[in-house]
């Protein structure tokens, strides 16, 4: 049991070790995905500035299973709802306002309501954190300078080392041959720029952490220069 | 083209010569005869069978006529809504609420037999209630000049049918303008046409949502004309609209199967509509919830006098059968993705809510029959509430001298020995005609309910069946559900 415990936390850290290459457009990205499972890459991951349509499909994502705990944290606040109002007023507390009935279904309905909204948020919210991972305070991805651009304008596509299809120069070529505008190979050392053949690229050889070395002065992204 | 059937069935001349044959309607272009056949037989039966009880025919003609209309409503909200908001998902499906909506004006006449029977159905219509004497009831002489301005009391409601004319004419004419932009915008396209139904949708909201309210007050809340809602406008559209999403899918649905429609209303469409669906059926709980709530709060005679009426002979079964299944079953039934994308289930969940909204106006009407010679006035009104107002005087008497916080359930305040409940019951049972589906209220709501896609087929084998000249249509086309 701890094992494998063990074993999914060690998953999940190196979920993001491998190959991510940078597509020019959300068309190139999707195509370049329904080519990747075709060839039998079952672990792909993607990052976009917005949501693609088709993408979930052409990924192969399961139906979500935040569904089925924000139904259960609903139920769950509901029973939560009539049992208070029934102990609170029916059996701790007893009040008669207007000789009402102690506990009546007709006045419980308004908090039985709020309290199944009140959890189905909670759990929408916490299950949907839970079940990506977040937050996540490291993750090799950010040693790549070009992965900022993910909430900007760049598309992204991550292979894992850990895909049963992965060979370390195969798949840069596959990514090259599918439109890749560059491909880097993430590692908990650091991101390295490669070329088509899986090798690293001269410049880009020292293995170091990006950013490490950028010691240069911060340059302005240009969409907040109102230049593009 | 005579001028009235230009009026009451399809305002523009059938293109069908001109528009893109790709979006017609493929089967038998007369195949809207057999449902527009089938409900009026179903009518004439209903009269045939309910001549012996008038009262009861036009109270069944009521119930199937206001379930026609709110429908009908229903679909050119939804029509303004999509305008309004320059929604795009919709346009392909849009023209099924639009010809639904083009059902106005028919429905205005359509009318006629409940303001024919307005004597049967509404007890503020007897001039022996204004009258001084035994029979005089004070509180509808004070909203007699809401029925009978400017006559006086008693004498022709002039100032109610006012109303439904004035109601049938604003909608009808909204109806008809943004059936006549859209459908001339399929042979002729201009953006002319967009903005013009924009505008319309403008004012047609506001106008229609006014109109809508008080014409449920003057058709169906007046039925128990001592009782208000403030709610009862809502109620009542929301329902309506339940049913316009119902229809509208169901529709949609029907023509694809026959093989129309194939790729320019497709599952993501459906889907919305299945969400539109679900969304509804809460509203309407919603709606009906929190009406029913005040007033069993507030616990004032006048005010729950209508609930109490709707709780027993049966009626209370139908009440309790209505939140089993035109909330709690569709609520859960609708709830996951895959019920909404799957054709069987959604087409079966539009055909039962449809049946519960006809129920829901059936559980509204029918408990106001009032027995014939059982005409009581403000005395018999009186000897129904007092037991209740003695009641009540028992429990205030009671509550002043019991401490407030008692250790256990308190003893003297007791509901059920402080108010002669069962005696308020008997009273009011004995002015109650037990709850029954008679086969002529079946007959007027199945009319009804074939009369309505049977005159919408009759503009859809004449027009094409989505607005494919719209500026938004291919953005509608490439609509996804993410």
């Amino acid at each position: 049991m701890l094992d494998r415990i063990r074993q999914l936390l060690d998953d999940r850290a190196n979920q993001h070790v491998g190959y991510l290459a940078e597509f020019e457009n959300p068309g190139a990205l999707y195509d370049a995905v329904k080519s990747l499972r075709k060839k039998g890459y079952p672990r792909l991951d993607t990052f976009s500035p917005f949501p693609i349509h088709g993408m979930d499909a052409a990924m192969g994502l399961p139906v979500s299973k935040l569904g089925f705990l924000v139904f259960g944290g609903g139920a769950m606040g509901a029973s939560l709802g009539v049992l208070m109002q029934w102990w609170m007023g029916g059996v701790d507390y007893q009040i008669n306002v207007s000789n009402k009935p102690l506990f009546a279904l007709e006045a419980s309905v308004p908090i039985i309501f709020e309290l199944t909204i009140l959890f189905s948020a909670l759990t929408a919210v916490g299950g949907m954190l839970a079940l990506n991972g977040l937050p996540r305070p490291y993750n090799p991805l950010f040693y790549s300078e070009r992965f900022g651009r993910a909430t900007d304008d760049g598309f992204f596509l991550h292979v894992a080392e850990a895909d049963t299809a992965f060979t370390s120069n195969g798949t840069a070529s596959d990514l090259f041959g599918l439109g890749a505008l560059a491909v880097e190979h993430i590692t908990h050392e650091g991101a390295t720029e490669l070329d088509s053949s899986g090798a690293p690229v001269a410049s880009a050889t020292s293995g170091e952490p990006v950013l490490a070395v950028s010691g240069a002065a911060p340059v302005t992204p240009s969409h907040t220069t109102g230049e593009i | 083209m005579s001028a009235l059937t230009r009026l009451f069935f399809d305002p523009v001349d059938s293109d069908r010569q001109r528009a893109a044959s790709r979006y017609q309607f493929t089967g038998d272009r007369r195949l809207w005869l057999v449902p527009v056949a089938l409900g009026a037989a179903f009518l004439a039966l209903g009269l045939a069978l309910g001549f012996g009880d008038l009262q009861r025919f036009f109270y069944a003609y009521l119930v199937g006529w206001a379930f026609a209309v709110s429908i009908s409503i229903g679909a050119l909200f939804f029509v303004m809504i999509q305008h309004i908001t320059k929604a795009r998902w919709s346009v392909t499906l849009r023209r099924i609420p639009e010809m639904l909506a083009a059902n106005l004006p028919l429905l205005g006449v359509l009318g006629i037999p409940v303001l024919i029977g307005y004597h049967d159905l509404y007890h503020w219509s007897h001039a022996d209630l204004y009258e001084p004497g035994a029979g005089f009831d004070y509180i509808l002489a004070g909203k007699a000049s809401y029925f009978f301005a400017p006559f006086e009391a008693g004498a022709f409601p002039f100032f109610w049918v006012a109303r439904y004319v004035v109601f049938f004419v604003l909608w009808s004419v909204i109806a008809r303008k943004l059936y006549t932009l859209s459908v001339g915008n399929d042979t002729e396209p201009s953006a002319e046409n967009t903005f013009k139904l924009r505008k319309v949708s403008a004012w047609g909201i506001p106008v229609s949502a006014v109109a809508v309210s008080f014409f449920s007050y003057d058709m169906l809340m007046s039925l128990e004309p001592h009782w208000f809602s403030t709610m009862w406008g809502v109620y009542y559209f929301a329902g309506g609209w339940l049913g316009a999403l119902c229809l509208v899918t169901f529709l949609a649905l029907l023509l694809k199967r026959n093989g129309m429609l194939q790729h320019e209303v497709s599952t993501e469409h459906l889907q919305d509509m299945g969400k539109f669906m679900f969304a509804f059926v809460v509203f309407w709980t919603y709606i009906a919830f929190s009406q029913y709530m005040l007033y069993w709060y507030g616990n004032l005679p006048e005010e729950t006098l209508w609930f109490h009426k709707r709780a027993f002979e049966g009626y209370g079964t139908v009440g309790q059968a209505l939140v089993w299944f035109h909330f709690v079953l569709p609520f859960l039934i609708l709830l996951p993705r895959f019920s909404k994308r799957f054709y069987p289930i959604l087409g079966v969940m539009a055909g039962w809510l449809l049946v519960m909204h006809w129920i829901d106006l059936w559980w509204v009407a029918m408990p106001s029959i009032i027995p014939a010679g059982d005409h009581y006035g403000a005395a018999e009104a009186h000897a129904l509430l007092a037991p209740a107002m003695e009641g009540a005087q028992t429990v205030l008497t009671n509550m002043q001298q019991a401490p407030i916080l008692s250790d256990g359930v308190p003893e003297i305040a007791s509901p059920e020995s402080a108010l002669p409940e069962a005696a308020l019951f008997d009273t009011l049972k004995a002015h109650l005609v037990p709850a029954k589906f008679h086969l002529v209220d079946i007959l007027c709501g199945l009319g009804f309910l074939f009369l309505l896609p049977g005159l919408t087929l009759l503009r859809a084998s004449r027009h094409a069946l989505t607005p494919y000249n719209d500026p938004y249509f291919d953005d509608s086309l490439r609509f996804e559900n993410v």
